[in-house]
């Protein structure tokens, strides 16, 4: 009999240097949920981080998949205006 | 779905901008990436073409971003635009546009964005090829990326053409007619006539409708048919009446029409941007429909299709994930000359462009 048991999927974790201003968690949120991914936890720092003058704030995201899919994902947040730095942890 | 547009600045590529944002084939929250080159004037004329869409599309606008460099290349359907294109040849003195010469130019710009959608890209990307001569541009990209994403839209928009040049001939409207073009997206195309078929017609009345309309009873004489019928044109356009030449034109047979009709556009000093970029939508749109279907396009085929291995229009089978596979469909012994022909010369063509 066929097993529908698969591998657990491994979780990652995306860090990104973010512009404090309205629609940047929509913008962000959206890469995500349009490729069908969903984030398992949104930490954002409540402390700003001063960047060229403007209002920053470092947010750090947790979802479950392939290394791939961090790799397009960090690659697609990275071409967002409100999105200043993207890392991941490892 | 994001959709990267590379050489966004140019006619073809503006058309195809604007008509992904006008039949809002991107959300709000998807992405259109406008990609033009950091030298020249394009660069910078693309942050002035952002501003212009935003402000006819306003709210129902995806987010535009720009970019200026292979690397920075990512989304989720590659359209290749950018190169130079076949000039119109208006001047009897002149020598005729060099293929090679517009060969070379384009390999060069897009080699760079083939390696590097190669070195950053995740595998899923599907590359749309419209820059000629596409058959080269296919395998440029092929040769670095999963050949089964890589598609030119060559064959697809002369089958789009062929369809349309029955129907009018045969006067009934281009959804009525099922046709394809194979082979070269130029000189080398092949009708397949014996594929032809027209809604509400019987196989008899297709028949006798065919052999009535097209240019020669057998497809090993289409070639020598098309050069006598287009230099005649030439002679009509080269005295400067268009008017006339367009008249001359409307009375070709259909599977010549295909071919002269750009030509004649060409020479008029207009392009063919808007047609082109209407049967790339019109792709787009088959290719996202979720349903497998079956469309002409330049694929490179690895003896999938009557043994050949070389870039050439082929019937495939598209899915969103790029083609599939061939699509079997039998051509008669003329078409299948034709079409060996074709793929012989453009395997030498390859050669002389050392690719």
């Amino acid at each position: 009999m066929e097993s529908l048991e698969n591998e657990p999927l491994p979780e990652q974790v995306i860090i990104l240097i973010v512009r404090d201003q309205p629609g940047t968690l929509f913008q962000i949120s959206a890469v995500f949920s349009n490729r069908g991914i969903s984030m398992s936890s949104i930490q954002l720092h409540e402390e700003s981080i001063p960047c060229n003058g403007k209002r920053c704030t470092r947010l750090i995201i947790r979802f479950f998949g392939e290394e791939s899919r961090k790799k397009i994902i960090i690659r697609l947040l990275s071409r967002l205006d409100c999105v200043l730095e993207s890392d991941d942890s490892g | 779905m994001d959709i990267s547009i590379i050489g966004a600045n140019g006619s073809t590529g503006k058309h195809i901008a604007n008509r992904i944002l006008l039949e809002r084939i991107l959300l709000p929250t998807d992405r259109l990436q406008l990609v033009g080159r950091a030298k020249g004037s394009s660069g910078q004329a693309l942050y002035g073409f952002r501003q212009d869409l935003k402000d006819a599309f306003a709210e129902r606008c995806p987010i535009i971003d720009i970019a200026l460099h292979p690397e920075e290349v990512v989304a989720d359907i590659i359209i290749m635009t950018a190169g130079s294109t076949i000039q119109a040849h208006n001047n009897p003195d002149a020598p005729p546009p060099s293929r090679d010469e517009l060969a070379i130019y384009n390999q060069q710009i897009a080699i760079p964005y083939a390696e590097a959608l190669a070195k950053y890209g995740h595998g899923h990307e599907v590359v749309i090829v419209v820059t000629n001569p596409v058959e080269l541009i296919v395998v440029i990209f092929s040769q670095r990326y999963d050949r089964h994403r890589v598609v030119g839209m060559g064959a697809y928009q002369d089958s789009l053409r062929f369809r349309r040049e029955v129907a009018r001939s045969v006067n009934v409207s281009r959804e009525a007619v099922h046709a394809m073009v194979l082979g070269e997206h130029g000189d080398g195309i092949v009708p397949v006539w014996s594929g032809v078929t027209i809604q509400g017609f019987s196989d008899n009345e297709t028949q006798r409708a065919i052999r009535t309309v097209r240019s020669s009873i057998k497809s090993i004489d289409f070639p020598q048919t098309l050069l006598r019928m287009r230099n005649e044109i030439i002679k009509i356009a080269q005295k400067g009446d268009l008017a006339e030449a367009f008249q001359f034109f409307d009375k070709l047979p259909p599977d010549i029409r295909i071919m002269v009709g750009p030509f004649l556009t060409l020479f008029s000093g207009t392009k063919t941007d808007i047609a082109t970029a209407n049967a790339t939508i019109d792709f787009i749109k088959s290719m996202l429909s979720g349903k497998d279907t079956v469309i002409a396009a330049q694929v490179s085929l690895d003896r999938e299709f009557m043994n050949v291995t070389a870039p050439i229009g082929a019937p495939v089978i598209i899915s969103p994930k790029g083609w599939d596979a061939v699509y079997p469909i039998s051509l008669s012994d003329g078409e299948q000359y034709l079409f060996l022909e074709t793929a012989r010369s453009i395997q030498e063509k390859m050669q002389v462009w050392k690719v």
